[in-house]
């Protein structure tokens, strides 16, 4: 095994002092840099040749002192600016709240952030936060002041039972027990300002130059418009600047080792006992909608799972290891596995991804094991098939009648797949009832709808799709997306035969959504 | 004169060393204190929970009377229970009889379902558990306790300044909290 837990948790990381060093060196360097430049135009405006020495311009000792003075002062005044009321904003930005205790399910969420609280020694308060969109993710925050917090979005709260629950808290505990959480809150802001900077400047840029100049021009040949210039250059600088930071605070993940989330995946088995429910909490998570496209997603360290679909993630090599925070889940899984003696030996070697959702899938509910076979009503249906396994579980997916349309659907994990017409024609039909968990899944999703800032699925086609179960066409995986802008329910959907796949619940929550937009279409 | 300043400097060296074993210990005895009242604070939490908890059952499992008696009594035990040792004793014998409490409300439906039942159910699920995180770490502290009072040079000052090794917390049925096992 090559992650054990004591192995992890020996594994210390000074990521904090690295970036802020680095970034001082930064400052100091581009503001040398700077104070040459105007050295060097000042010099040469200069009209008396005779007034100049040697060709170029030397900068001496005393002002390199005072820059590197002044650059720690800008570092300052940086570091003051990303940790001032760092949590809050964060929060804020992701328009979070915290956690009722009249809910039955955020109380419960309450309750296994206290026990979290309780196994560090009652060290640290943690704050239950909730975020209020149906996509699924956890993070957990810390500042220097020691305030934490544990987030977690409703569609996590709806979808994981109390174990898997208790594992991911578990897991953001252990970033908060073992001090990473404090480097990784501090460093993502560290680099979150340079977002900023980059936006006001860009704005900036746009607006000065929009007064009419848009050449570049110094010296003395057009000195009316010279100040315009300069400024419009000053803010050109301050946009080259910025970018760069910001293609560094990209780069900033660098700084952000992936093995602290194995580290926290083994603090979270160590304290529940229980690396199964992390596995099968990961295994959801990492099949959903993980946020990407919302308002936060830029400071994808801090999440258990990172919100954007990045092709390079499921990389195990040196650049994906340099350029991401997360390591793949299969990799996960596959350890947690282990942790579990769930498997062989050499299981994180032999597991093939499928292999490793089955086994996380089947080891769940060992009496929902002989229905695999057959239906609700008992029905033998024989081995299993290759045609028309459930995507999820891989059992025979079963013959149904939905709102008077033909569909198959998964007994086990209650998921339907729909030809894509066919979705139009139950969607119209109105004789459902709904009830309430489907109509706070919806509102949910009506909320979220007007703060999503982009639809997450468009940008990368996921190695980590579904196969169709319909084609089995592996080349030509379902692609996940929304319904549509209007109706951002995620499903799945097979570029060649047009079916639909629904994970539970999703159907439903489309025809109220639906239903909730077209109130009067029918009397039915 | 050379002689003697060496001397002085191992005397130094050795109080020096002393002090901070022995600041050390403090510390560790203080934590394992700590520890243990964060496992005091959730044990009256359980204890408060039970009266409301066999109130509740009373009126769906009538037949019970002897599962619901022993909870009584147990919990009774364990709120008189003084000493660390008779503490942990009661605590393990109230734990098991919730136990088979909860096993018995298995077989009745109504109960499962009651909405005031359900709530308790969960406040006694996260107070278990908070009992267990809270061992663990005391069982943690005491552990790093008793090295530091039987390994050399601790030893001796634990010897000359009265530090004992602290007791375990342990549970009864090993099986209590074991990593589920998967087979294939």
């Amino acid at each position: 095994m090559p992650f054990s837990f004591t192995q992890i948790e020996q594994e210390k990381s000074s990521t904090i002092h690295v970036s802020v060093a680095f970034l001082l060196f930064f400052y100091f360097f581009s503001a040398l840099v700077l104070v040459y430049a105007c050295n060097a135009y000042f010099y040469f405006s200069t009209s008396d040749v005779l007034l100049r020495g040697s060709a170029w311009p030397s900068l001496s000792w005393e002002t390199i002192g005072w820059t590197f003075l002044g650059a720690l002062g800008a570092g300052f005044v940086h570091w003051q600016y990303s940790q001032n009321a760092l949590i809050d904003s964060v929060v804020q930005m992701m328009s979070g709240r915290i956690a009722d205790r009249e809910v039955d399910e955020e109380r419960v969420f309450r309750n296994v952030v206290d026990e979290a609280a309780v196994a560090t020694g009652g060290k640290y308060r943690i704050e239950p936060y909730i975020i209020p969109t149906a996509a699924m993710n956890a993070f957990a925050l810390q500042d220097f002041q020691g305030r934490c917090v544990i987030g977690v979005t409703e569609g996590l709260l709806k979808r994981l039972n109390r174990e898997q629950l208790e594992a991911v808290i578990g897991h953001e505990a252990g970033h908060i027990a073992s001090g990473d959480c404090v480097e990784t809150t501090t460093t993502s802001a560290l680099f979150k300002t340079f977002d900023n900077i980059c936006d006001i400047s860009l704005r900036l840029l746009t607006s000065s130059s929009r007064l009419g100049f848009f050449g570049v021009s110094i010296g003395d040949r057009d000195r009316r418009r010279g100040n315009d210039g300069r400024l419009v250059l000053f803010f050109l600088f301050l946009f080259i600047l910025a970018s760069i930071l910001r293609l560094i605070g990209v780069l900033g993940a660098m700084f952000i080792s992936r093995q602290r989330e194995y580290r926290a995946d083994a603090i979270s088995a160590r304290l529940t006992r229980n690396p199964l429910a992390l596995a099968e909490a990961l295994h959801i998570i990492d099949t959903r909608w993980k946020g990407g496209g919302m308002p936060g997603e830029n400071m994808e360290a801090i999440f258990i799972s990172n919100p954007r679909r990045s092709a390079l993630e499921g990389g195990e090599n040196f650049i994906a290891d340099l350029f991401t925070t997360h390591p793949p889940t299969e990799k996960r899984i596959a350890v947690l596995l282990g942790m579990a003696h769930a498997g062989e030996k050499d299981l994180e070697a032999a597991l093939t991804k499928a292999q490793t959702r089955f086994d996380t899938l089947y080891a769940k509910p060992p009496e929902a094991q002989p229905q695999a076979m057959s239906r609700k009503s008992g029905q033998w249906l024989g081995p299993v098939t290759e045609k028309d396994q459930c995507p999820r579980c891989h059992c025979a997916l079963g013959p149904e009648l939905y709102e008077g349309v033909g569909v198959l659907t998964c007994t086990m994990c209650g998921g339907y797949l729909i030809k894509e017409p066919d979705v139009l024609q139950i969607v119209h039909t109105r004789e459902k009832v709904f009830d309430g968990r489907i109509a706070d899944m919806g509102q949910l999703i009506r909320r979220q709808a007007r703060v999503l800032q982009r639809n997450p699925f468009d940008a990368v086609y996921d190695e980590k799709s579904i196969v169709c179960p319909s084609c089995l066409d592996d080349g030509k995986r379902m692609r996940r997306r929304f319904v549509s802008p209007q109706f951002p329910v995620e499903v799945d959907k097979c570029p060649s035969c047009a079916r639909v796949w629904f994970d539970k619940d999703e159907i439903e929550v489309l025809q109220y959504l639906y239903e909730l937009d077209h109130p009067q279409v029918s009397p039915a | 004169m050379v002689t003697l300043l060496v001397i002085l400097g191992i005397v130094v060296v050795l109080v020096l060393v002393v002090i901070g074993a022995y600041n050390g210990l403090v510390q560790l005895r203080v934590s394992v204190q700590n520890a243990w009242s964060q496992i005091d604070v959730q044990l009256k939490r359980r204890h408060d929970l039970i009266p409301n908890l066999v109130e509740t059952a009373k009126g769906y499992m009538a037949h019970e009377r002897g599962t619901l008696e022993s909870v009584t009594k147990a919990r009774q035990m364990a709120v008189d229970a003084s000493s660390i040792k008779d503490k942990l004793a009661a605590e393990n014998v109230l734990t098991s009889t919730l136990r088979s409490l909860m096993a018995v409300s298995e077989n009745y439906p109504n109960l499962k379902a009651d909405q005031t039942m359900m709530r308790l159910q969960e406040e006694l699920t996260t107070t278990e558990n908070k009992i267990g995180f809270a061992r663990q770490y005391y069982n943690d502290e005491v552990n790093r306790l008793n090295t530091a009072v039987q390994s050399f040079p601790g030893n001796i000052i634990a010897g000359q300044f009265g530090f004992k090794a602290a007791e375990f917390f342990q549970v009864e049925a090993p099986e209590d909290r074991q990593a589920p096992q998967v087979k294939f």
